[in-house]
């Protein structure tokens, strides 16, 4: 371990700022992901302008306490009003919601919070351990081994990020495109620019993000609202009522009682968080099946404290794990993992398995950034819980036109640049588009990002290879492994669907709200 | 709209159009045949996007998804993209006239009349917040330094 790295860490974790971004981080990610239809990536590109202003250190903060603080957030309007915050948090609707019914919604927030921080702080602890061996690993790789590297993380991308693998692969193909634009990489000449000049730089991340992953989802939340075709879920009993002091809390004995159910979550979740393409839905998803079927007798889905345990750990326990690929491989594995991937780009880092040699301060900063915002995630839900659960009740008529102007402010302030709201503009039609067809965007955003990587190691094999094609593509058993681990990927997947599969996962369920 | 304008394979064929053409048009671009000093052709790449676009296309059009109709698309009318392209038109004019007169004098009128437009009423609170949203958001962006474009108004604050 380089010591002088890690107390150069502590030195910079342990700012007045940087401990404020957290906590601003995981305060904003609550709220954001108790208010519905308000997902982790849409908080994350939101806040991505105001993170080049900060510190590396402070950026890192605020974006992983965002992205904790909205994972457990989900749970709250899930378990409130059977209206999860996000995808993430729709398992948890089965028992919280039931419990809420029961008079017992304290209870279910509660254990909510805990198997959340509990699975979260025990993946990260895992991520702690795996990605310096991992990167160590990805170290000895060459520019042959990372290019089949990147095909079989957009293979696995387009195969596990939705149910149809075309649709997964051709919004793979879109952000391949899109990343051709502007400068070659290797040589800096203009290309694929449609004549345009404003074009020359190529498109700049913070527009796509914003365009693809707020606006268009605004676009769609406005479209709902003026058709009124949501159905208005009137939150018939009092807040006040459901979560009053005299009601049920959790005793230190139940939520110990929980550790079989939080121990499937972790496991689940850590494995599925560090695959690209599957995210904290299906984790969720899964360990509240296998909880399930497993312990009959707990009454799983039935309105039971051991329910909300093993969802919410499974989702939370996907934050930390997710950043592995991106710092073993520099490959990042999820939307919200390209995020903070850009991020550290912004600030001049290359997240890649050098960065581990390069940047070690910046690493264990990383580190205990994770450790700790579980601490700032205990104790804002703690406290500000039920506060939270009101906020999911923010009339979206307010909330659709405040976002509208953040999301112009963020396109506009990252570089002053008119051009950039017009293409924010542009490209969150697309992305409405390509909600509407049931294309996912994670695919998209990651294929944009590591685009210039995957060309430049084409290159650069050819380069070495004195142009031999089959040398530069095939050249070592692990890069044939890689290859034919893709393209093995790329056959089962569409034979066995194994994409729509796990979609379905969570459609098989009961009706949530049906009991 | 019928079943199959809704379907996968309505998608892909438009798709499979869309993708064709950006294909051909970088094909017959002479950029894109430009040769690079390590013997790569500038349209390499974007060639290569363009073409697993088309190749993706094509799948939809056959692969065993083909009838399903995406949830998305079961209660959509075409209404529905000639209202988010007025959103974004709206938007556009918005970002055009913060540009112009400054974020303080363009916002309310942004923000209460999308406000309005969405269904919030009394017309009184959405004035109301329709003003004080732009001066908190305002005052935000101020501390965190950020320039946002500065009109009349701005110096009142």
């Amino acid at each position: 371990m380089n010591t002088d790295a890690l107390y150069e860490a502590l030195s910079l974790v342990f700012t007045f700022k940087t401990i404020m971004w957290l906590v601003i981080g995981v305060a904003l990610g609550v709220g954001l992901g108790a208010i519905p239809g308000l997902t982790a990536s849409t908080g994350i590109a939101l806040v991505l302008p105001l993170s080049f202003m900060l510190d590396i250190t402070g950026s890192l903060g605020l974006l992983i306490g965002l992205y904790k603080g909205a994972v457990f957030g989900g749970s709250i309007s899930a378990i409130s009003f059977a209206t999860p915050g996000s995808p993430d948090s729709a398992a948890t609707v089965f028992d919280g919601y039931r419990m809420t019914k029961e008079g017992k919604g304290r209870k279910a927030i509660l254990m909510a919070l805990y198997s959340s921080v509990t699975g979260d702080a025990a993946s990260d602890i895992v991520v702690i351990l795996v990605a310096p061996t991992i990167a160590l690993l990805a170290l000895q790789f060459g520019p042959t081994e990372r290019l089949w590297l990147m095909v079989l993380a957009i293979a696995l991308l387009g195969a596990l990020s939705g149910r149809h693998l075309a649709k997964g692969l051709f919004s793979a193909a879109i952000g391949l495109f899109l990343g051709t634009i502007g400068a070659d990489p290797v040589s800096s000449v203009a290309r694929n620019t449609f004549g345009q000049d404003w074009l020359r730089d190529g498109i700049h991340l913070v527009p796509l993000v914003i365009g693809v992953f707020a606006m268009s989802q605004m676009l769609e939340q406005g479209l709902e609202l003026l058709r009124r075709t949501r159905a208005v879920r009137e939150a018939t009993m009092k807040l006040g009522d459901l979560f009053g002091r005299n009601t049920e809390g959790l005793t230190f004995r139940e939520y110990l009682s929980a550790w079989r159910e939080m121990g499937i979550g972790i496991g689940v979740g850590t494995f599925v968080g560090i695959l690209p393409g599957l995210g904290a839905t299906v984790a969720a998803f899964l360990s509240f099946g296998i909880a399930k079927q497993l312990f009959p007798k707990k009454r799983i889905g039935e309105g039971s404290i051991y329910g909300i345990a093993a969802a919410e750990a499974g989702n939370n326990a996907t934050v930390g794990p997710t950043l592995v690929p991106l710092l073993a491989f520099g490959i990042p594995g999820s939307a919200t993992a390209a995020l903070i991937g850009a991020a550290l780009m912004l600030q001049g880092i290359t997240p890649s398995p050098r960065m581990f040699q390069m940047y070690p301060e910046v690493i264990y900063a990383l580190f205990i950034i994770l450790i700790l915002g579980n601490f700032f995630n205990l104790a804002i839900g703690r406290m500000f819980a039920f506060f939270y659960a009101r906020l999911g009740q923010l009339p979206g008529e307010i909330l659709v036109p405040t976002i509208m102007v953040m999301s112009v402010i963020g396109a506009y302030a990252a570089r002053s640049d008119p051009y950039d709201v017009l293409m924010m503009l542009g490209l969150a039609f697309m992305g409405f588009g390509m909600r509407k067809v049931g294309m996912p965007e994670a695919p998209l955003i990651i294929t944009f990002l590591i685009a210039p990587l995957l060309e430049q190691n084409l290159r650069r094999a050819l380069l070495i290879t004195r142009g031999e094609w089959s040398d530069a593509l095939f050249g070592s058993p692990v890069a044939i492994g890689l290859a034919g681990a893709a393209a093995l990927l790329l056959v089962v997947t569409m034979r066995a669907n194994i994409g729509g599969r796990l979609s379905r996962v969570g459609r098989q369920q009961d009706e949530p709200t049906g009991g | 709209m019928t079943d199959f304008r809704r379907s996968n394979r309505f998608v892909g064929l438009v798709l499979l159009i869309g993708a064709c053409l950006l294909f051909a048009y970088i094909w017959l671009s002479p950029w894109a045949h430009r040769e690079m000093r390590d013997g790569f052709t500038l349209g390499f790449f974007p060639l290569i996007g363009a073409g697993a676009m088309v190749l993706c296309a094509a799948v939809m059009l056959f692969d065993p998804l083909r009838r399903e109709v995406p949830d998305g698309l079961a209660g959509a009318e075409w209404s529905d993209a000639v209202l988010a392209l007025a959103m974004l038109a709206g938007i556009a004019a918005y970002a055009v006239a913060m540009q112009a007169v400054g974020f303080l004098e363009a916002t309310p009128i942004f923000t209460i009349l999308y406000m309005l437009w969405m269904g919030f009423r009394p017309v009184r609170s959405a004035v109301l917040l329709g003003v004080l949203i732009p001066i908190g958001t305002f005052a935000l962006f101020t501390i965190l330094g950020v320039s946002l474009p500065l009109g009349p108004l701005s110096s009142l604050l």
